[in-house]
Protein backbone atom coordinates (compact mmCIF):
# COMPACT_ATOMS: atom_id res chain seq x y z
CA UNK A 1 0.00 0.00 0.00
CA UNK A 2 3.02 2.13 0.43
CA UNK A 3 5.21 3.55 -2.36
CA UNK A 4 9.08 4.07 -1.73
CA UNK A 5 8.34 7.43 -2.13
CA UNK A 6 5.72 7.15 0.65
CA UNK A 7 7.74 5.22 3.55
CA UNK A 8 10.69 8.19 2.19
CA UNK A 9 8.18 11.15 3.01
CA UNK A 10 8.06 9.40 6.71
CA UNK A 11 11.44 8.76 7.40
CA UNK A 12 12.67 12.37 6.43
CA UNK A 13 9.02 13.57 8.45
CA UNK A 14 10.52 11.56 11.22
CA UNK A 15 14.07 12.73 11.10
CA UNK A 16 12.56 16.22 11.03
CA UNK A 17 10.94 15.96 14.01
CA UNK A 18 13.64 14.39 16.18
CA UNK A 19 15.77 17.53 14.76
CA UNK A 20 13.19 20.04 15.62
CA UNK A 21 12.99 18.25 18.66
CA UNK A 22 16.21 18.94 19.79
CA UNK A 23 17.52 21.79 17.99
CA UNK A 24 13.92 23.86 19.09
CA UNK A 25 14.55 24.42 22.75
CA UNK A 26 18.14 25.98 22.17
CA UNK A 27 16.98 28.31 19.24
CA UNK A 28 14.08 29.52 21.49
CA UNK A 29 16.66 29.42 24.47
CA UNK A 30 16.12 27.86 27.24
CA UNK A 31 18.54 28.75 29.87
CA UNK A 32 19.25 27.46 33.41
CA UNK A 33 19.03 29.83 36.33
CA UNK A 34 16.54 31.56 38.73
CA UNK A 35 12.81 31.31 37.49
CA UNK A 36 9.99 33.45 36.75
CA UNK A 37 6.39 32.78 35.95
CA UNK A 38 4.92 34.93 33.39
CA UNK A 39 1.10 34.78 32.63
CA UNK A 40 0.04 36.32 29.50
CA UNK A 41 -3.72 36.97 28.38
CA UNK A 42 -3.51 37.43 24.53
CA UNK A 43 -0.40 38.53 23.57
CA UNK A 44 -0.44 41.06 26.65
CA UNK A 45 2.01 39.87 29.44
CA UNK A 46 -0.19 40.77 32.70
CA UNK A 47 2.06 39.28 35.41
CA UNK A 48 5.24 38.42 36.33
CA UNK A 49 7.08 37.08 39.65
CA UNK A 50 9.48 34.79 41.07
CA UNK A 51 8.42 31.20 41.36
CA UNK A 52 9.31 30.81 44.74
CA UNK A 53 6.91 33.34 45.80
CA UNK A 54 4.23 30.75 46.63
CA UNK A 55 0.46 32.21 45.55
CA UNK A 56 -2.81 31.92 44.36
CA UNK A 57 -4.34 34.05 41.34
CA UNK A 58 -7.71 34.93 40.52
CA UNK A 59 -7.98 35.40 36.68
CA UNK A 60 -11.71 36.68 36.44
CA UNK A 61 -12.24 37.62 32.45
CA UNK A 62 -15.14 38.50 30.41
CA UNK A 63 -15.33 34.92 29.20
CA UNK A 64 -14.91 32.93 31.97
CA UNK A 65 -12.53 32.37 35.37
CA UNK A 66 -8.93 30.49 36.00
CA UNK A 67 -7.41 29.85 39.20
CA UNK A 68 -3.58 29.60 38.80
CA UNK A 69 -1.60 27.89 41.58
CA UNK A 70 2.19 28.76 42.32
CA UNK A 71 3.40 25.95 45.11
CA UNK A 72 7.27 25.11 45.94
CA UNK A 73 8.61 26.61 42.89
CA UNK A 74 6.09 24.81 40.08
CA UNK A 75 2.79 26.43 39.07
CA UNK A 76 -0.24 24.94 37.77
CA UNK A 77 -3.73 25.66 36.98
CA UNK A 78 -5.80 24.93 40.08
CA UNK A 79 -8.94 25.29 38.18
CA UNK A 80 -10.59 26.68 34.85
CA UNK A 81 -14.05 27.00 33.77
CA UNK A 82 -13.16 26.28 30.18
CA UNK A 83 -14.49 23.29 28.32
CA UNK A 84 -12.23 20.71 27.78
CA UNK A 85 -10.14 21.62 30.87
CA UNK A 86 -6.88 20.95 29.56
CA UNK A 87 -5.00 23.37 31.11
CA UNK A 88 -5.71 22.00 34.03
CA UNK A 89 -5.37 18.33 33.37
CA UNK A 90 -1.38 19.30 32.39
CA UNK A 91 -0.66 19.54 36.42
CA UNK A 92 2.74 21.28 37.45
CA UNK A 93 5.47 22.52 35.24
CA UNK A 94 8.40 23.81 36.09
CA UNK A 95 11.11 24.10 34.17
CA UNK A 96 11.94 27.12 31.62
CA UNK A 97 10.55 27.16 29.06
CA UNK A 98 7.20 24.87 30.00
CA UNK A 99 3.81 26.17 29.29
CA UNK A 100 0.42 25.75 29.81
CA UNK A 101 -1.90 27.19 27.35
CA UNK A 102 -5.46 27.80 27.74
CA UNK A 103 -6.74 28.49 24.59
CA UNK A 104 -10.52 29.08 25.35
CA UNK A 105 -9.19 32.05 27.36
CA UNK A 106 -6.26 32.90 25.36
CA UNK A 107 -3.88 32.68 28.60
CA UNK A 108 -0.75 31.26 28.42
CA UNK A 109 0.98 30.81 31.72
CA UNK A 110 5.25 30.27 31.32
CA UNK A 111 8.28 29.44 33.10
CA UNK A 112 10.86 31.73 32.01
CA UNK A 113 14.51 32.58 33.08
CA UNK A 114 14.53 35.41 35.90
CA UNK A 115 15.49 38.31 33.62
CA UNK A 116 12.76 38.15 31.41
CA UNK A 117 13.56 41.19 29.42
CA UNK A 118 16.90 40.14 28.29
CA UNK A 119 15.93 36.02 28.23
CA UNK A 120 13.84 36.91 24.82
CA UNK A 121 16.24 38.24 22.94
CA UNK A 122 19.91 37.52 22.88
CA UNK A 123 20.81 39.83 20.59
CA UNK A 124 19.67 41.54 17.46
CA UNK A 125 22.12 41.89 14.37
CA UNK A 126 21.00 44.52 11.87
CA UNK B 1 -24.34 22.61 -13.90
CA UNK B 2 -23.26 19.30 -12.04
CA UNK B 3 -24.85 16.05 -12.69
CA UNK B 4 -27.14 15.25 -10.69
CA UNK B 5 -25.12 12.11 -9.47
CA UNK B 6 -21.83 14.42 -8.93
CA UNK B 7 -24.38 16.59 -6.68
CA UNK B 8 -25.64 13.56 -4.29
CA UNK B 9 -22.29 12.56 -4.21
CA UNK B 10 -20.99 15.46 -3.17
CA UNK B 11 -23.56 16.06 -0.79
CA UNK B 12 -23.03 12.12 0.98
CA UNK B 13 -19.00 13.01 1.68
CA UNK B 14 -20.18 16.13 2.97
CA UNK B 15 -22.71 14.93 5.40
CA UNK B 16 -19.93 11.98 6.33
CA UNK B 17 -16.86 14.96 6.55
CA UNK B 18 -19.59 17.26 9.24
CA UNK B 19 -20.44 13.95 11.27
CA UNK B 20 -16.94 12.67 11.99
CA UNK B 21 -15.58 16.13 12.43
CA UNK B 22 -18.23 16.88 15.09
CA UNK B 23 -18.29 13.20 16.56
CA UNK B 24 -14.31 14.06 17.15
CA UNK B 25 -14.70 17.56 18.58
CA UNK B 26 -17.36 16.70 21.04
CA UNK B 27 -16.76 13.39 22.09
CA UNK B 28 -13.12 12.09 21.52
CA UNK B 29 -10.64 13.01 23.87
CA UNK B 30 -7.07 14.52 22.53
CA UNK B 31 -4.45 12.04 21.79
CA UNK B 32 -1.30 12.64 23.56
CA UNK B 33 -0.66 16.68 23.10
CA UNK B 34 -3.46 18.84 24.15
CA UNK B 35 -5.49 19.35 20.60
CA UNK B 36 -4.37 16.99 18.57
CA UNK B 37 -7.33 14.70 16.97
CA UNK B 38 -7.78 11.74 14.38
CA UNK B 39 -8.64 14.42 11.58
CA UNK B 40 -10.73 11.95 10.17
CA UNK B 41 -12.64 14.60 8.37
CA UNK B 42 -9.13 14.91 6.47
CA UNK B 43 -9.86 11.83 4.22
CA UNK B 44 -13.15 12.18 3.11
CA UNK B 45 -11.93 16.04 1.84
CA UNK B 46 -8.80 13.80 -0.03
CA UNK B 47 -11.34 11.85 -1.69
CA UNK B 48 -13.46 14.43 -2.57
CA UNK B 49 -10.66 16.11 -4.00
CA UNK B 50 -9.63 12.72 -6.13
CA UNK B 51 -13.34 11.85 -7.30
CA UNK B 52 -14.14 15.15 -8.13
CA UNK B 53 -12.18 19.00 -8.78
CA UNK B 54 -9.78 20.87 -6.21
CA UNK B 55 -12.78 23.71 -6.55
CA UNK B 56 -14.88 20.74 -5.40
CA UNK B 57 -12.54 20.16 -2.26
CA UNK B 58 -12.59 23.81 -1.18
CA UNK B 59 -16.05 24.46 -0.77
CA UNK B 60 -16.37 21.10 1.16
CA UNK B 61 -13.70 21.84 3.62
CA UNK B 62 -15.21 25.65 4.10
CA UNK B 63 -19.14 23.97 4.21
CA UNK B 64 -17.77 21.37 6.49
CA UNK B 65 -15.49 23.65 8.64
CA UNK B 66 -18.95 26.62 8.87
CA UNK B 67 -21.25 23.78 9.59
CA UNK B 68 -19.37 22.16 12.35
CA UNK B 69 -18.65 25.31 14.09
CA UNK B 70 -22.14 26.21 14.09
CA UNK B 71 -22.65 22.24 15.66
CA UNK B 72 -19.91 23.08 18.20
CA UNK B 73 -20.53 26.81 18.60
CA UNK B 74 -17.38 27.84 18.07
CA UNK B 75 -18.52 29.86 14.68
CA UNK B 76 -16.07 33.16 14.87
CA UNK B 77 -14.20 31.88 17.71
CA UNK B 78 -10.69 31.22 17.75
CA UNK B 79 -10.93 27.70 17.51
CA UNK B 80 -13.06 28.13 14.17
CA UNK B 81 -9.99 30.24 12.98
CA UNK B 82 -7.60 27.78 13.38
CA UNK B 83 -9.69 25.12 12.07
CA UNK B 84 -10.66 26.84 8.91
CA UNK B 85 -6.73 27.60 8.54
CA UNK B 86 -5.36 24.27 8.93
CA UNK B 87 -8.09 22.98 6.61
CA UNK B 88 -7.54 25.48 3.71
CA UNK B 89 -3.75 25.36 3.94
CA UNK B 90 -3.81 21.59 4.01
CA UNK B 91 -6.54 21.23 1.30
CA UNK B 92 -4.33 23.42 -0.99
CA UNK B 93 -0.88 21.26 0.02
CA UNK B 94 -3.38 18.24 -0.99
CA UNK B 95 -3.98 19.22 -3.99
CA UNK B 96 -0.58 20.13 -5.49
CA UNK B 97 0.74 17.21 -4.04
CA UNK B 98 -1.95 15.05 -5.81
CA UNK B 99 -1.61 16.82 -8.98
CA UNK B 100 2.08 16.69 -9.43
CA UNK B 101 3.37 13.67 -7.23
CA UNK B 102 0.35 10.87 -7.28
CA UNK B 103 1.56 8.15 -8.59
CA UNK B 104 5.34 8.30 -7.19
CA UNK B 105 3.72 8.88 -3.92
CA UNK B 106 0.36 7.05 -2.92
CA UNK B 107 -2.40 9.11 -1.28
CA UNK B 108 -1.04 7.51 2.39
CA UNK B 109 1.64 10.52 1.09
CA UNK B 110 -1.21 12.96 -0.11
CA UNK B 111 -2.71 12.63 3.14
CA UNK B 112 0.52 12.88 5.10
CA UNK B 113 1.11 16.11 4.08
CA UNK B 114 -2.09 17.48 4.32
CA UNK B 115 -1.79 16.67 8.13
CA UNK B 116 1.97 18.00 8.10
CA UNK B 117 0.55 21.36 6.92
CA UNK B 118 -2.31 21.48 8.79
CA UNK B 119 -0.78 21.08 12.16
CA UNK B 120 2.25 23.40 11.21
CA UNK B 121 -0.46 26.24 10.05
CA UNK B 122 -2.12 26.09 13.34
CA UNK B 123 1.01 26.22 15.85
CA UNK B 124 2.29 29.53 13.28
CA UNK B 125 -1.01 30.84 13.72
CA UNK B 126 -0.97 29.96 17.04
CA UNK B 127 2.04 31.73 18.12
CA UNK B 128 0.74 34.91 16.31
CA UNK B 129 -2.48 35.00 18.10
CA UNK B 130 -0.83 34.47 21.93
CA UNK B 131 2.24 36.32 20.16
CA UNK B 132 3.89 33.83 22.43
CA UNK B 133 7.40 32.00 20.86
CA UNK B 134 7.39 29.35 23.26
CA UNK B 135 4.57 27.49 21.96
CA UNK B 136 7.25 26.40 18.93
CA UNK B 137 8.40 23.85 21.43
CA UNK B 138 4.96 21.75 20.75
CA UNK B 139 6.18 21.72 16.95
CA UNK B 140 8.13 18.05 17.21
CA UNK B 141 5.09 16.70 18.66
CA UNK B 142 2.73 18.22 15.89
CA UNK B 143 4.70 16.72 13.37
CA UNK B 144 5.01 13.22 15.13
CA UNK B 145 1.04 13.00 15.39
CA UNK B 146 1.09 14.38 11.81
CA UNK B 147 2.62 11.19 11.11
CA UNK B 148 0.43 8.59 13.45
CA UNK B 149 -2.57 10.10 11.95
CA UNK B 150 -1.60 10.79 8.51
CA UNK B 151 -0.52 7.89 7.29
CA UNK B 152 -3.46 5.85 8.27
CA UNK B 153 -5.81 8.20 7.07
CA UNK B 154 -4.08 7.86 3.33
CA UNK B 155 -4.11 4.22 3.39
CA UNK B 156 -7.75 4.26 4.71
CA UNK B 157 -8.38 6.31 1.36
CA UNK B 158 -6.16 4.04 -0.65
CA UNK B 159 -8.68 0.89 0.35
CA UNK B 160 -11.66 3.75 0.14
CA UNK B 161 -11.17 4.61 -3.36
CA UNK B 162 -11.31 1.83 -5.53
CA UNK B 163 -14.39 0.27 -3.30
CA UNK B 164 -16.68 3.48 -3.97
CA UNK B 165 -15.78 3.66 -7.43
CA UNK B 166 -16.65 -0.49 -7.81
CA UNK B 167 -19.89 0.68 -6.06
CA UNK B 168 -20.63 3.23 -8.51
CA UNK B 169 -20.04 1.54 -11.62
CA UNK B 170 -22.31 -1.47 -9.77
CA UNK B 171 -25.29 1.16 -8.86
CA UNK B 172 -24.77 2.68 -12.46
CA UNK B 173 -24.85 -0.94 -14.28
CA UNK B 174 -28.20 -1.65 -11.94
Amino acid sequence: MLTIWDRALIVTVMAAAALSFFLLPKAIGATKGERSVIIQSGSRPIQSFPINQDRVINMDGQDGFCVVEVEAGRVRVKKSDCPKKLCQSQGWIDDIGELIVCLPHQTVINVSSKNTEASEVDAVVR
Amino acid sequence: MKPLRNIVWLSMLLGVGIIVQAIEALYLPSLIIPGAKLGLANSITLLVMIMFTWKDAFLHVVVRVLTVSLITGTFLSTTFLYSLAGGLTSTLVMIIWLRYFYGAFSFAGVSLMGALTHNITQLFLSVLILGHIGIMTLLPWLIFMAIITGVPNGLMVNVLKPRLEKATAQLLNA
